[in-house]
């Protein structure tokens, strides 16, 4: 197997830009990278704009006579 | 013979390696998305079809169908093309930007068969429930809207169908954990990062289809007594849109892949794009307001703040991938001197001739000026009570998802067969014309309805104009404008046919693949960055979009100030 | 080569942006604020708007609301003149309860909607005017209360425009404004 390819099998990884790779990898970089935690911060978002809100909405309306 | 489809040559391993991309391609991978494929497009033939009946209804002058007949061909019509064909063909999607861009095998294989065989049956059921369907059951159209009862066996296939994309999906979501672990100071691949995010908007969307469709089900076989009419429309919508933004993250997801794929064009800034799609990730989904804006109940705070993607949020990632995508093309093309130095020689020397680029590209040009313009207008709190329930809504999102996703899976389907099947094009010059004839033919016919429901008030969801019985108002202005509907959607409907044609035919009878894109990857061009290279071409063009988008802004805020004064 | 079907390598939180899609980037910001408040500026300061109180009522009650409201009006051969400000409109399969009306031009009402059965939507478009409608939905165990003033005499249609079952394409009615 190519030296370069990761264990996955994938072709090598290419940059546009400066290639540095032993520089420390910047938060917001490591934010965006990590996707689980975005994915569930998302979701509770949603759930509490949309959902929670709405529902709270819909529980205050009071009965008319 | 379909399976024989399926078939492709591997190593011992299980693994192939495509020669125009360079990507590992697993067995498990592949031979799942072939099935998913083949389905979605078994699906569009169904939805088309009815498409016909519908609109040669709609156009009074051959007035088709009976109105029991319409709201029947009108249901299958939704179902088939906005979601069967669509979930079909994002699963594919899935399978494409995981496992198969990350050169991975497909974990759980057997989920991905077993997701399949549900949802097939679950559609059969769907389409076997809207078939039969007579009183006291009414058609479901797409909303089923409670308390109007429709087919028990309805609100079952639906809760299946979901229960089965799940399925299907969770071995797209193990092969990104296992990435993810193998790799955790790693980047994904921004293909990969894009269908992540249309996963999890999918997720919550089938969700809330849960949320909605299990308590209706039992509302339907007696168990619930009671189905909430406001709580029903919040949730439902949730999947209602849901799977709409589904569509718009996939589509998108397949505009960077086919653009780099067949016009030599790159991400000319990662963390632009990246921070776009977070955007979608988080607000996209509050977009299931836009239905609710002129319902009582909800307060004018939740309205505007979901309607409003939070602030607008998700409409900013748009505009962030509306210049990435084309900017992506001109920087990647001048950077390969293809097409010069003017301001739009990168684009007249484009591949036109190529359907998979031809599609996508004006995928892009009329999603945004069509489809985009007019939901972020009939989004708006206020402007969207002279929109809501008018042909003006369908005129929308056949300009969201007829002219915007199906014509981009199109061109996506093209090279699939070509990549994947391995599958050379029959009737070439058919394959060239069909992008074309299916992009103008469907753009017209969706500003037929934008005209009909904007100007005349024409209701969607309802076959007659002017013959209404009981009183002699009638929208007979709208008749020529719905005869324009009729033959527009009639010319659609043939370049739907021609793609399936040419699909279909290609797969049966096309010889085996010249492996080749219009501009090889291996062709990188200069050493410089792509950022570094110049985008005015598609600035200039996105100012010019921006001046359409605030003309018809003031338009429509025009009208709306000379209507009756109402509202607290 | 920044490719979409690569891993982008090193620190490309640090890769250069170029100026145009910064350009385009403020512009894009600058357009979102605009959307936003305008449209919450308009809730505020605008006389359109989908708003009003809303309570929950049980379409048997709401009939019989409906009912005694059309008992205090006045019945003329173009429709019903309301005893007040207030205009009871009913939604059913597949008539609107209450319609026809008649209403003064200048005169703020509050207009009552919602239904006896299934979800309707209240299409109302001025006759024969081009884009001068607007469309409220009306939904069975909520009575929404939306003030409502009209600036010109004429006739205005009212179509339901969400589907509710066979006969939903009959539902017509009318507002007569003097």
């Amino acid at each position: 197997m190519d030296e370069a390819q990761t264990r996955s099998g994938r072709p090598p990884a290419e940059g546009g830009g400066p290639q540095t790779p032993d520089e420390e990898i910047p938060w917001p970089q490591r934010v965006f990278d990590s996707v689980w935690m975005l994915a569930l911060a998302a979701v509770v978002f949603f759930f509490l704009s949309y959902v929670v809100w709405g529902l709270i909405d819909l529980l205050s309306i009071r009965s008319g006579g | 013979m379909a399976i024989g489809l399926l078939e492709g040559t591997y190593g011992p391993d299980g693994f192939r390696t495509c020669e125009v991309t360079g990507l590992k391609i697993h067995r498990s991978a592949e031979v799942p998305l072939k099935m998913f494929g083949l389905t979605a497009v078994v699906a569009l033939i169904l939805g088309g079809t009815a498409a016909l009946l519908v609109a040669l209804t709609r156009w009074e002058a051959v007035g088709l169908l009976q109105p029991t007949q319409f709201y029947k061909y009108l249901s299958l019509h939704a179902w088939n093309l906005l979601i069967f064909w669509m979930v079909f063909m994002e699963v594919g999607i899935l399978y494409v930007g995981g496992p198969i861009v990350l050169g991975r095998k497909l974990p759980g294989t057997k989920l991905a068969k077993i997701g399949w065989v549900v949802m097939v049956a679950s559609a059969v059921l769907i389409e076997y429930a809207i078939w039969t369907t007579t009183y006291p059951n009414q058609q479901p159209l797409l909303t089923s809207y409670a308390p109007m009862k429709s087919s028990a066996l309805f609100y079952l296939g639906v809760d299946t169908f979901i229960l089965g994309t799940v399925v299907a999906a969770l071995p797209f979501f193990a092969c990104i954990w296992q990435e993810k672990s193998e790799n955790p100071n790693g980047t994904l691949p921004l293909v990969t990062f894009g269908a992540f995010v249309t996963g999890i908007i999918a997720v919550e969307a089938l969700l809330g289809g849960l949320i909605t469709y299990v308590p209706t089900f039992l509302w339907r076989i007696g168990i619930v007594e009671h189905i909430d009419a406001a709580w029903y429309r919040q949730m439902y919508w949730i999947i209602g849109h849901g799977t709409q933004q589904i569509n718009l993250a996939a589509m998108i997801t397949s505009w960077y892949f086919m653009t780099h794929l067949t016009a030599g064009a790159e991400v000319v800034s990662e963390k632009v794009s990246r921070g776009a799609f977070i955007l979608y990730l988080f607000f996209i989904n509050m977009g299931a307001a836009h239905h609710l804006m002129a319902d009582p109940a909800l307060t004018a705070g939740w309205k505007m703040w979901n309607t409003s993607y939070a602030m607008y949020g998700a409409v900013l990632a748009s505009l962030i991938h509306a210049f990435a995508i084309p900017a992506g093309i001109e920087a990647g093309r001048r950077k390969r001197g293809l097409g010069g130095d003017s301001w739009f020689g990168w684009l007249k020397t484009a591949p036109w001739h190529d359907p998979g680029f031809s599609a996508t590209a004006l995928s892009i040009i009329l999603f945004g000026y069509l489809g985009g313009i007019t939901g972020v207008l009939m989004g708006q709190m206020q402007l969207n009570t002279m929109r809501h329930n008018t042909l003006a809504v369908p005129g929308h999102f056949h300009g969201t998802v007829a002219v915007g996703t199906t014509l981009a899976f199109m061109g996506l389907l093209f090279y699939v067969i070509r990549l994947f099947f391995k599958k050379e094009w029959i009737l070439d010059p058919l394959a060239r014309l069909q992008p074309y004839l299916y992009g103008g033919a469907m753009s017209i016919a969706s500003m037929a309805m934008m005209e009909a429901g904007i100007v005349w008030g024409v209701p969607r969801r309802d076959p007659v104009t002017t013959s209404i019985p009981g009183t002699s108002f009638s929208f007979s202005a709208a008749s020529p404008m719905l005869a324009v509907l009729g033959i527009a959607a009639a010319v659609a409907v043939l370049a739907g046919a021609i793609f399936v044609l040419v699909a279909v035919g290609s797969l049966l009878f096309g010889k085996e693949a010249r492996m080749r894109v219009p501009v090889p990857l291996s062709l990188t061009g200069s050493e410089r960055p792509v950022h570094g290279f110049s985008m005015r071409g598609t600035l200039a063009m996105g100012v010019f979009f921006m001046l359409v988008f605030v003309l018809f802004y003031g338009l429509d805020w025009m009208w709306l100030s000379r209507l009756w004064t109402f509202g607290t | 080569m920044s490719s979409p079907i690569r891993s982008p390598d090193g620190v490309w939180w640090n890769w250069d942006v170029n100026g145009l899609e910064r350009t385009w980037l403020g512009i894009a910001f600058v357009w979102c604020v605009i959307l936003f408040g305008w449209m919450v500026g308009w809730r505020n300061l605008g006389a359109q708007n989908p708003t009003g109180p809303t309570t929950r009522i049980s379409p048997d009650r709401y009939r019989a609301e409906v009912q005694a409201y059309e008992k205090e009006a006045r019945e003329t051969d173009q429709g019903l003149v309301p005893p007040g400000d207030d205009v009871y409109v009913g939604a059913q399969q597949w008539t609107w309860d209450g319609l026809p009306v008649v209403l003064e031009a200048g005169t703020q009402y509050r207009l009552h909607l919602s239904s006896y059965d299934v979800q309707h939507g209240f299409g109302l478009h001025r006759e024969a005017r081009m884009i001068e409608q607007f469309n409220l939905q009306v939904l069975p165990g909520y009575e929404w209360v939306v003030p409502i003033q009209f600036k010109h005499p004429g006739v205005y249609d009212v179509q339901c425009n969400e589907f509710c079952g066979v006969g939903h394409r009959t539902m017509h009615g009318r507002i007569i404004v003097e």
